[in-house]
């Protein structure tokens, strides 16, 4: 079993790379295997824009377009928003406590092979008999049925979905396991950086959530191939079970992809405002406010199936947004009275805000039930969903890229293309989105390859279709920003943004043990603190009082 | 196109209903720019949503504003919150470099923005209960019975009481089975389904409920004023799924009767369509 010092990413030997067990390695591993799953879920959605672009079914078959969606939400979910949070805890989660490794390094290798075996199984199932799964990322039952779906692209779906969760919930138990046992001295729980607090969180969650997904997709495999009736009202069974099983994990889920880039966001946002956090604790107390509800609410994904009347999930989602509204108005009190510095990491957080703040009022919106009778299953949905995940999580994501990327590499990106990446994807993202809230309003239906001509759907899926465009334009910039990086090597230096949590007290890339030494941790930010040590003023500013519970347990 | 050649519609011949579905065009004239004009006003505050076509539907509407008004409220405040703070503490070129102001918390101000949203969602909370009880109100004895069946991929409409049913034709959206509901009565709309879940969805009433296999839904609808409605299917059930189209007509309850009675004791009525 090897192990390997981060100068791996300039040129390792291939087999060091396939049997690391050091978490900056698998971190890079995940975090590139997620990238590029993120690029073929973004070919799909340009196919799939493409075709919209006209009323009429253009190029692709029907077939082809229920595909396309089906693997789209799949590997944005399942292989890219949720396992490049798993990525980026897995790098920087040890860093951040001061720690040499996570607590279990094989487990750790045996999770990311688990998760890149899973996603090949996925993409590859385009090549089976009767093509890729295509009864959407949700696979209802009795649509995945034998019957509904034959062939095996929906088999491949199930394992290779599988596959992932049991990668996750895997990374889920090494990274709560890292956080109680292998924290430094000094770094109590109340003075755990914002993103391992909230990776914390949703380890947590995943414990809850992914084992109902594994039953509830375990059980469809047996309807499909060992005469089970789960599902089957025919024989006893009950489609709404196949729902109440998929949103308990499918509601979690959506913190699972949300909660760490919260995490991301609330760490650079204080750096670039220079800044500590305002309102730690409400921030921590906020964090496991979110992921508490989020386990009560699945059923609101169900208020049209007349099946589920009990106001408990209307109440539970409308309150959602108040830990959510708590963290906007933290974030906004870290920058007032700051010195904001708006460098790339920061342009992506601010453009996180602005989304995310859409994805989170037309949640409110959804959480009554009477206007989710017009809402479900319409592009508003659509474009709820994609301004949550695609607008939050994915400007989070990027924030991350740019702001971790100079430690991962110890290069630096392109400030100037960065920008310029920025205001490509902002741009193109909401030309995209904001016109799907006004379909769904005007009727168009989810999940359909072409529309009538004449019923005010044309226009909005041109400007759609124009969106989408603008932001590929973007993300190829983003790709040679990337090439460009390692290309010309310019070293980025162990501190480029005066950051406050212990990573950047390291090199850059960090050594293979991580430290060679820890300054003391009195505060939420050691390094701020180290590189303030003669300022009495600031020592005392920064002294945290909450007592915590010790390092170590 | 043509439409539903077996199903008798008493009056005109065969209107265009594809033309007349959802959005008309205003004729050119003073008045009608006026109420073009307004009506874009006003849908711009709506943002889109239909008025309701449905009592229910408008019911729906009247939430759905509370909730958009709501939202916009939020909205602007807390885009102004940000952009005050990105444009007045934006560091200046000529900083000295000094750390600002460390402030870490602020207690009261953390509990306003804690309670405040609480009591804004409690609000909204009361206002859809209220909404809800009202929507999903069934009576026990509707003036109309209609059952709509899902399947892969069209409807049947059957009507019990007078013994006939309409069925979609299996194929292009454009072939669609056609009925008629009256003005003004109380509607009993059940739903059924036993291949896929399919979902009975017309935007004009703001309003969809899905078809469950071994699940029977059932609401009530009330159409004020005639009118064509435009229904789809809401849920993914297969390669056709944005096919299973279909249209309401609703007529005076006169000529409800009278297209009740040219269709009564037929059995089984395809909506085939000739091209």
């Amino acid at each position: 079993m090897s192990s390997h010092d981060g100068e791996l990413g300039g040129g390792g030997r291939l087999l060091d790379w396939v049997t690391t067990t050091n978490h900056k390695t698998i971190g890079q591993l995940y975090i590139g295997g997620s990238l590029v799953f993120f690029l073929a879920g973004g070919l799909m959605a340009m196919l799939m824009r493409s075709e919209l672009a006209t009323p009429s079914l253009s190029f692709l078959s029907k077939n082809a377009y229920n595909e396309l969606f089906t693997i789209h939400g799949t590997t944005m979910i399942f292989l890219f928003i949720a396992p490049i949070g798993l990525g980026f805890a897995n790098y920087f989660l040890p860093l951040q406590i001061g720690a040499p490794d996570m607590a279990f390094p094989r487990m750790n290798a045996l999770s990311v092979w688990l998760f890149l075996l899973g996603g090949v199984v996925i993409q590859s199932s385009f090549g089976a008999s009767h093509g890729a799964a295509a009864a959407g990322w949700t696979a209802y039952a009795p649509l995945s049925s034998k019957v509904g779906s034959p062939g095996p692209g929906m088999d491949m779906w199930i394992m290779g979905v599988l596959l992932t969760s049991i990668s996750s919930i895997l990374t889920a138990v090494n990274l709560t396991a890292t956080v109680f046992m292998l924290r430094a001295p000094g770094m109590t729980m109340f003075r755990l950086p914002l993103f391992t607090w909230n990776m914390l969180i949703t380890s947590m969650l995943i414990l809850v959530a992914f084992p109902p997904l594994a039953a509830a997709l375990s059980m469809l495999f047996i309807d499909r191939h060992f005469g089970g009736h789960f599902f089957d009202p025919a024989h006893g069974g009950s489609v709404v079970l196949y729902q109440h099983l998929f949103w308990f994990f499918g509601h979690p889920e959506v913190y699972v992809m949300v909660l760490p880039w919260f995490g991301v966001v609330t760490e650079i946002i204080p750096v670039f405002s220079r800044k500590p956090l305002f309102g730690y604790i409400g921030m921590v107390l906020a964090s496991m406010a979110i992921a508490a509800l989020s386990m009560s609410v699945w059923a609101h994904h169900m208020f049209t199936t007349g099946a589920v009347d009990n106001p408990f999930f209307s109440i539970m989602s409308f309150l959602i947004a108040v830990p959510t509204g708590i963290k906007f108005f933290n974030w906004i009190g870290t920058m007032w009275g700051g010195k904001l510095v708006f460098s790339v990491p920061m342009l992506w957080c601010l453009g996180f805000m602005g989304n995310f703040l859409i994805g989170g009022i037309t949640g409110v919106m959804l959480a009554a039930p009477p206007a989710d009778y017009q809402f479900q299953d319409t592009y508003f949905v659509v474009a709820h969903m994609h301004y949550v995940l695609g607008g939050g999580s994915l400007f989070a994501i990027f924030a991350a890229i740019y702001y971790w990327f100079p430690k991962m590499t110890g290069f630096r990106l392109s400030e100037k293309l960065g920008r310029t990446v920025f205001w490509f994807v902002m741009v193109g993202f909401n030309v995209t989105f904001w016109p799907m809230f006004v379909l769904g309003l005007r009727g168009m239906q989810r999940r359909i390859a072409y529309y009538p001509p004449n019923v005010g759907w044309t226009t909005p899926n041109e400007l759609a279709t124009v969106g989408a465009f603008i932001m590929a334009v973007g993300v190829l910039i983003f790709l040679t920003d990337l090439v460009q990086a390692f290309r010309h090597k310019r070293p980025a230096g162990d501190d480029p943004w005066g950051g406050y949590t212990l990573e950047w007290i390291t090199s850059s890339p960090p050594p293979e043990h991580n430290f060679e030494w820890l300054p003391p941790i009195r505060s939420d930010r050691p390094a701020f603190d180290w590189r303030h040590r003669e300022d009495p003023r600031v020592v005392h500013d920064t002294h945290i009082t909450v007592p915590g519970p010790g390092p170590g347990l | 196109m043509r439409l539903v050649a077996q199903v008798a519609v008493p009056g005109a011949g065969r209107p265009d209903w594809h033309a007349m579905a959802p959005r008309r065009r205003p004729g050119i004239g003073p008045t009608t720019i006026g109420a073009a004009s307004l009506a874009l006003l006003l849908g711009a505050c709506n943002f889109g949503m239909n008025p309701g076509g449905t009592t229910q539907g408008q019911d729906i509407n009247g939430l759905y504003r509370l909730l958009f008004w709501t939202a916009i409220g939020v909205g602007v405040t807390v885009y102004a919150l940000i952009l005050w703070s990105i444009v007045r503490y934006r560091r200046r070129p000529d900083d000295d470099g000094s750390l600002p102001d460390q402030t870490r918390y602020h207690v009261p101000l953390e509990i306003a923005y804690t309670v405040i949203p609480v009591m804004i969602v409690a609000f909204l909370f009361m206002m859809t209960l209220r909404t809800e009880d009202r929507v999903d109100a069934v009576v026990p004895n509707p003036a109309v019975k209609v059952t709509a069946v899902g399947f892969r991929w069209q409807w049947r409409f059957e009507f019990p009481d007078s013994a006939f049913s309409i069925v979609g034709v299996n194929g292009s959206p454009t072939t669609g089975p056609m009925i008629e509901l009256p003005v003004g009565q109380t509607i009993q709309v059940t739903l059924q389904a036993s291949d896929v879940i399919h979902s009975f969805f017309v935007p004009d009433f703001n309003f969809k409920r899905d078809d469950i296999p071994g699940r029977t839904n059932v609401f009530d609808i009330t159409i004020p004023r005639a009118g064509v409605f435009r229904g789809e299917c809401a849920e993914l059930c297969g390669i056709g799924h944005a096919d299973m189209t279909f249209y309401i007509r609703a007529v005076s309850a006169a000529e409800f009767q009278r297209w009740l009675a040219a269709n009564q004791g037929k059995g089984l009525i395809e909506s085939a369509s000739t091209g």
